[in-house]
């Protein structure tokens, strides 16, 4: 062994570390203070609409390299409004037929037309992804003419079209139908291109506008960048260094945000509470009580949490459904801050002496329920706090293993809630609970195009489930946007968690409407 | 010395193949279901039967084991259980982060500690070596994502001098690249720095402290010579030794101090794998975390072997 | 480094000993430090017991009206984000991070040193596979082992522990193999095993013993990383279990309200902080405390000066001779403040071509002149006096100068020829610099030449072993090695220390018969230092027989060693095996008192059998007999020295 030799392994060594951080080509490409530079927390899972969650996968991901038959009104994230579709004619109440626009193209040359819609659709129903449930009316489509698709429906289904603007109602190319990669290498009609080259998995996402989008709303967007921060504080530090120009936080980061003259975009889409799972008392016997898991919601101050605990950015609620279908005006104020009225159902039950049960709790999640666990305490009711990994909490909701879940489900849709929470058969009721006349109530409204009838049934159902408290509900909490307000103009929170990419423009080029 | 190499280069399958089997057997003990992760909130109980047929979750471990390996001996780790992503190029695409902040990390304790070692040892007893030594002993007591914490404070947050998150490629700008894992860097090698001057110190004092070094004297080698070449030579063993240990701390402090910069490294492909069940990238990630410790090691021996001639064979 | 001035001057072994004041500010420092630092450690330890009575409020107590406060008189440590008292919070979360590492600490050293002790002690089979499984789990990187048990286990303290003594088990399990794998080759525990002693006894018995010392220092150590790592941990979400904190938590906590709140941050950090440097001060203070064992307290003690007049008889008259030492005095800076003497009124004449030898017990300052007549005393020794050499005053001469002189005309062999080459250059690298800076030789002609004397030096096979490292020679080849270095500046006189005490007996004889050839054959005059009378008998024209610093005899070897005229030297001839024919050895009682506790009066009174009360109380001085002859007794002629020994 020589010097040389040595020096020879060291530049070889060195050589391999180069090589090794040496990634992909680095082409030119539009400058930072052109592009929309988007923190989230949420990596990305898949490409494929069809197998896709919805939630952030949708609003991070999907929905600026694909496009639905409807998308969802920028101005009422729950109504449906026409997309790939020009609009819609129901023939009857299972058949629907749908015009599309023509001359639009997949980013693979592709084009897009009834045939590919059709085919689509029957992919859909195939690969019977995650969010099936919510289209399961979706018998099959088929072509009436090269641009037209016709849905047939198993049952009449007042939420098909909502739930076609999401997910499940994106158009891929057909051509890319067998991709193996299409989860990581989408095939859309979307405003976007997806920028694969330069992006890195559960790093960054790099999407650069098409420009030629048929919708002539969508062509002036700018170019996107999708960085993946999984710690909150690191969301914060890098809008506040520059890293990005808009971010998803917690109540922390953004009361925080807001004090350094950051803007904020609000949206109350999720409730904060308990779903008591073990509402038969199997394992738990005092939950098996009405009231005793009424006292769970009288002991606790909502407003005091609302304000000490997410900075004001939470609402006092008693009920799961924040507005619209299955939001109860009368059951607004159903609890209250009373300890003493707690104390006194406890004693009812028999139960002065209190009890004690387990919460899985996600370590994001602790600090809230540390503060339910404090009122908790003060009426005698011990309640205990698991702290679970992350990604165990569904798998938590499915099992015996507690007797609550502290999931903060959507506070919209009740539609799709039901089958998922309450219904007897739904994964997240391990104790099989079987309510007969909430059963009934939701398959009659989910079957209804009657909106007189679907509203007075789900005002009954929750009725039943809010004062029975099979989920108890203490606050509406906002989903949180913090962004450099001098950079960008129009960004909204919209229903699923993440700013409304497809509405955010540059400040500096932006036309009036929408700064 | 080629020799060596070889074998330990050659000793590094069977210990690939036990630490394979020991994470294996690990990660299947993981609670949880990686059908959470794919199927969302909503999904039936057939769609869930349905996938975990598909992924083969129902197989005895050893058959899942039996695949796993087999493929890996064809260079194919597998491909990431819940997308299309193969584990070699998820580990590829993180390993310049955690490759960048480990030697980063490295190259800071070397500069500040090996000069600051040498110096206090050289001058035992004097007012820098009272310094270095209880700043030493300061800096290993500082937890090394607190210190990354502070830093980003000043350098980040109020001046802006430096990126509070985000990796650059050394391919895409050095410059950028320097400045992206800057603070990192700075945070991990403050007790890597420690540690190698209080080890550098005391190699220091004990080698000018043997037998041969007054014998070097006593053959009219002058003291200037005697530290910097009969010395310092025999110092470097030990302090050589101690960067082989240093590698598995940096690397584990780079998988907490990534966190806080927002960087995609190891740290944050082996939290997200932990969490989304995701068994093939952990997997990986173990397994290349392992083959840097023990090529660094490995490098380690050969230095050690040119610092040392004890250690070389023949 | 010379017996003497290791047990007196420097406490730490192979350290160079320092100036008064910087001795203090670092004994203050390492000792000080870790015992405030152990005291710390006390009052935290007390706070789980104590903690829950002294705490003002139930830590875990919200108030959502008052979040965030301020340090006040109500909550000391002001309030948390969910309004609970800082303060007790924070004792609450030292006795869950205390008894969380405890129990980090804990499953390491149950998992690991038991079985490290058995392994170690039985070897073997099952010795090679856990090392192999010990190997692979060193490999992994811990932390990520760390997350992967807790993603099995379920985020919590508890289970992070697990995982954090799981990964540190290694460590234990090493340290307990190697001492016991030592203490299996030693040879008490053969004595213990001959005595029919059952394994477990003898592991309980004379391992455990030689391990507590380390096992303590890892024990302390391995607790301040437990708290650091759980630290990490609790930050990126693994190990919390709200509304109980560590310390760990509650900074991982603080960190989200830095905007709202930074104070939350200090008083966890600081404890962190704080107590980890604690139980690194205390791990280096007990591991210093074992190196070196405690400096004896009597080295405070300053010596007083001596009184003795100097050995005017060196003063001898006639030309110059090579070496002249006269009224050489050697002192160091003592641990604790302070000057010690270590040698002091030693003269004697080396002439050209003759050899003198130096003998005495370990411990009486031999090795000490030597190193004072080459001018290499340790940091904070100090030499008076005179040492001419060639008519040339050595003391106080300039370094280069100094250096022409050391390895030129003055060589230097030492006790332990393996130590004295430096491992990390071949030999002849090492004879070649000594060349190359005494023969101005390249390094070319350095090479051969250094091959030459090699050979010259009966090293076989020369040419090829010249390039091996010292570590492929045996003792005998390796002072051989060293002869031959010592050679290379064609030296005048050549000082040997200890040439031969290091090697075999039959390697002995050898290396002193190259040693009286290579005189022969050069004319080179030779200062031999030894503690064996006999090697001055073989070797020596004259020799000098020192005690406690001090010259006690001197005279011709041959007229010395039959006829004795010293108490001390007698008795050190007496206990020669080959003098006491058939008869028990007889020994001089006592040891060689240290530097610090020279006694009055003649230095060997203590020890010698005929010293009476004068003895004890006046001062000696060396006087000439005749015939060459000096010698330091007092009752000279009074008594028959040999007497005393039989």
């Amino acid at each position: 062994m020589t010097l040389r030799r040595g020096g020879w392994l060291a530049t070889l060594l060195c050589a391999a570390w180069l090589a090794a951080c040496s990634g992909g080509e680095s082409p030119a490409s539009s400058p930072d203070a052109a592009r929309v530079r988007f923190g989230t927390n949420n990596p990305l899972v898949t490409f494929d609409p069809h197998l896709a969650d919805t939630g952030p996968q949708f609003s991070s991901y999907l929905t600026l390299v694909y496009d639905g038959l409807t998308e969802l009104d920028p101005a009422d994230p729950l109504r449906p409004i026409p997309g790939l579709a020009t609009g819609w004619t129901w023939r009857d109440a299972v058949t629907v037929d749908l015009p599309l626009h023509q001359g639009v193209h997949f980013s693979d040359g592709t084009p897009f037309d009834a045939h590919a819609a059709a085919a689509n659709i029957e992919r859909l129903i195939r690969l019977a992804g995650p969010r099936i449930n919510t289209v399961a009316s979706l018998q099959g489509a088929s072509a009436v003419d090269d641009f037209t698709v016709r849905l047939h429906l198993r049952h009449p289904d007042p939420t098909l079209l909502y739930n076609l603007a999401l997910s499940p109602g994106m158009m891929v190319s057909p051509a890319a139908f067998d991709n193996a990669d299409l989860d990581l290498n989408p095939v859309g009609t979307g405003p976007w291109r997806y920028d694969k080259a330069r992006s890195k998995i559960g790093a960054v996402h790099r999407f650069e506008p098409t420009g030629a989008h048929f919708n002539p709303r969508h062509r002036d967007v700018p170019a996107v960048d999708v960085h993946v921060l999984t710690n909150r504080r690191a969301r914060l530090n890098a809008l506040i260094s520059g890293q990005i120009d808009i971010a998803i936080v917690s109540p922390t980061e953004a009361a925080a945000a807001e004090d350094l003259g950051f803007g904020i975009a609000r949206r109350a889409n999720r409730w904060f509470g308990f779903t008591i799972l073990d509402r038969i008392g199997e394992r738990t016997p005092p939950l098996g009580d009405a009231r005793v898991r009424q006292a769970l919601g009288f002991a606790v101050d909502r407003r005091a949490i609302a304000e000490a605990v997410f900075f004001g950015y939470a609402r006092a609620a008693s009920q799961p459904m924040v507005e619209g279908l299955g939001h109860v005006p009368q059951l607004e104020n159903f609890f209250t801050y009373d300890p003493a009225r707690a104390r006194a159902l406890l004693t009812a039950a028999g139960l002065a002496d209190g009890f004690s049960f387990a919460a899985p709790v996600l370590p994001d999640n602790s600090v809230e329920y540390e503060a339910v666990q404090g009122y908790l305490r003060d009426v005698g009711i011990d309640m205990e706090i698991t702290v679970i990994e992350p990604g165990t909490i569904a798998t938590h909701a499915r099992s015996k293993t507690f007797p609550v879940s502290t999931i903060g489900y959507p506070n919209f849709d009740p539609d799709s809630r039901h089958p998922a929470i309450w219904s007897a058969t739904a994964a997240f009721n391990p104790f099989g609970h079987r309510d007969e006349r909430i059963e009934r109530l939701a398959e009659e409204a989910r079957r209804s195009l009657d909106e007189s009838l679907r509203e007075r049934n789900y005002q009954q159902y929750f009725n039943i489930l809010v004062k029975e408290v099979f989920s108890l509900v203490y606050l509406q909490l906002d989903d949180l946007a913090i962004y450099d307000a001098a950079k960008l103009c129009g960004v909204e929170v919209g229903r699923y968690i993440d700013p409304m990419l497809r509405e955010i423009r540059l400040a500096a080029r932006a036309e009036a409407p929408r700064c | 010395m080629l020799r060596l190499l070889a074998t330990r280069v050659a000793g590094l399958a069977p210990l690939l193949l036990i630490v394979s089997f020991l994470t294996f057997t690990m990660l299947h003990l993981v609670p949880g279901d990686i059908r959470d992760i794919i199927l969302g909130v909503d999904a039936t109980p057939e769609q869930y039967a349905e996938l975990g047929a598909k992924l083969g979750l129902d197989d005895p471990f050893l058959v899942q084991y039996g695949r796993w390996l087999g493929r890996a001996l064809q260079g194919d780790l597998g491909t990431s259980a819940y997308n299309s992503q193969t584990v070699v190029e998820a580990v590829l695409d993180t390993l310049p982060v955690t490759l960048s902040l480990t030697f980063g990390g490295m190259f800071v304790g070397l500069v500040i500690g090996v000069p600051a070692g040498v110096y206090a040892g050289l001058h035992r007893g004097g007012l820098v070596d009272r310094i270095a030594v209880l700043a030493a002993t300061v800096g290993q007591a500082l937890p090394n994502f607190w210190v990354a914490i502070l830093l980003a404070i000043p350098f980040a947050l109020w001046w802006r001098l430096l990126p509070a998150t985000g990796f650059t490629p050394p391919t895409e700008s050095v410059s950028a690249w320097l400045a992206s894992i800057a603070l990192a860097s700075v945070a991990l090698g403050t007790s890597a720095s420690a540690a190698l001057a209080r080890q550098t110190r005391g190699a220091v004092i004990d080698v000018l402290g043997r037998e041969y070094i007054r014998a070097a004297r006593a053959r009219g080698v002058s003291k200037r010579a005697v530290t910097f070449k009969h010395a310092l030579k025999n110092a470097a063993v030990p302090v050589v030794t101690t960067i082989g240990f240093q590698v598995n701390g940096l690397l584990g402090g780079a998988l907490i101090v990534e966190q806080v910069f927002g960087l995609h490294g190891f740290g944050a492909l082996a939290i997200d794998a932990v969490r989304t069940q995701d068994i093939p990238i952990m997997q990986g990630v173990v397994m290349m975390g392992t083959v840097i410790i023990v090529v660094v090691n490995i490098a380690v021996d050969v230095a050690y072997g040119y610092v040392n001639p004890r250690m070389r064979p023949g | 480094m010379s017996e003497l001035a290791a047990s007196a001057a420097s406490p730490e072994m192979g350290a160079a000993p320092l100036s008064g004041g910087a001795r203090l500010a670092r004994a203050f420092l390492r000792h000080r430090l870790a015992a405030w630092a152990a005291l710390y450690l006390l009052v935290l330890a007390a706070v789980p017991l104590i903690g829950p009575h002294i705490a003002p409020h139930d830590p875990v107590q919200t108030d959502l009206a008052r979040t965030f406060e301020g340090p006040g008189s109500e909550h000391w440590l002001g309030t948390d984000h969910l309004g609970r008292s800082m303060s007790s919070r924070i004792i609450a979360a030292t006795a869950v991070a205390l008894k969380a590492a405890a129990l980090g600490v804990g499953i390491a050293l149950v998992l690991g040193a038991p079985l490290g002790l058995v392994c170690g002690y039985l070897g073997g089979w099952w010795d090679r596979v856990a090392m192999r499984v010990v190997e692979a789990v060193i490999a992994l990187p811990a932390l990520l082992v760390a997350i992967a048990i807790l993603a099995i286990l379920g985020p919590s303290l508890t289970n992070a522990m697990i995982a954090l003594g799981i990964v540190n088990a290694t460590a234990f399990f090493r340290l307990m193999r190697g001492t016991a794998l030592e203490a299996r080759e030693a040879v008490y525990v053969d004595a213990a095993r001959v005595g029919g002693a059952s394994t477990p006894r003898i592991l309980a018995r004379h391992v455990l013993p030689n391990v507590a010392g380390p096992l303590t220092v890892q024990t302390t150590l391995t607790f301040a990383y437990v708290l650091l790592a759980e630290a990490g941990l609790s930050y990126i979400g693994l190990g919390v279990q709200p509304p109980q904190a560590s310390w760990g938590v509650m900074l991982a906590t603080a960190q989200n309200y830095l905007h709202q709140h930074p104070f939350m941050v200090a008083p966890p950090g600081l404890l962190i902080v704080f107590t980890v440097l604690a139980f690194n001060l205390l791990g280096d203070g007990l591991r210093d405390a074992l190196a070196r064992g405690e400096a004896p307290a009597g080295s405070r003690r300053r010596h007083r000066a001596t009184s003795a007049p100097p050995d005017a008889a060196a003063a001898t008259a006639g030309a110059m001779p090579l070496l002249r030492v006269v009224d050489l005095e050697v002192r160091f800076q003592a641990p604790r403040g302070g000057e010690l003497t270590v040698v002091s009124g030693v003269g004697f004449d080396v002439e050209a071509g003759r050899t003198v030898g130096l003998v005495g017990e370990s411990g009486c300052g031999k090795s000490v002149t030597a190193m004072a007549i080459m001018g290499l005393l340790d940091a904070g020794g100090q030499a008076t006096g005179s040492v001419a050499f060639g008519g040339q005053e050595l003391l106080g001469l300039p370094e280069p100068a100094l250096n022409r002189i050391r390895g030129g005309d003055v060589g230097m062999i030492f006790q332990e020829p393996s130590a004295s080459l430096n491992p990390a250059f071949t030999v002849k690298h090492q004879i070649g610099e000594a060349l190359r800076l005494h023969a101005g030789l390249n390094r070319r002609q350095a090479g051969s030449r250094a091959v030459e004397l090699l050979a010259q030096v009966g090293i076989p096979d020369a040419s090829r072993r010249a390039d091996d490292y010292p570590h492929h020679f045996s003792g005998g080849m390796a002072q051989r090695a060293m002869i031959a270095m010592a050679l290379a500046g064609d030296p005048k006189l050549l000082i040997a220390d200890e040439p031969s005490t290091a090697l075999d007996v039959t390697i002995q004889a050898q290396v002193l018969d190259l040693l009286s050839a290579l005189q022969e054959e050069r004319g080179m005059a030779i200062l031999l230092i030894t503690h064996d009378l006999g090697v001055i008998a073989d070797l020596c024209d004259e020799a000098l027989v020192m005690y406690a610093g001090q010259i006690i005899e001197r005279g011709p070897a041959a007229a010395l060693l039959t006829a004795p005229a010293h108490p001390y030297t007698a008795g050190l001839l007496a206990s020669m095996p080959q003098n006491q024919r058939g008869a028990s050895l007889a020994q001089i009682p006592g040891r060689v008192p240290p530097a610090w506790g020279w006694p009055a009066g003649c230095r060997f009174h203590p020890r010698c059998p005929h010293a009476t009360e004068a003895c004890a109380k006046e001062d000696t001085t060396l006087r000439h007999l005749g015939a060459g002859r000096w010698n330091r007794c007092r009752r000279i002629g009074e008594i028959d020295v040999a007497e005393g020994w039989r």
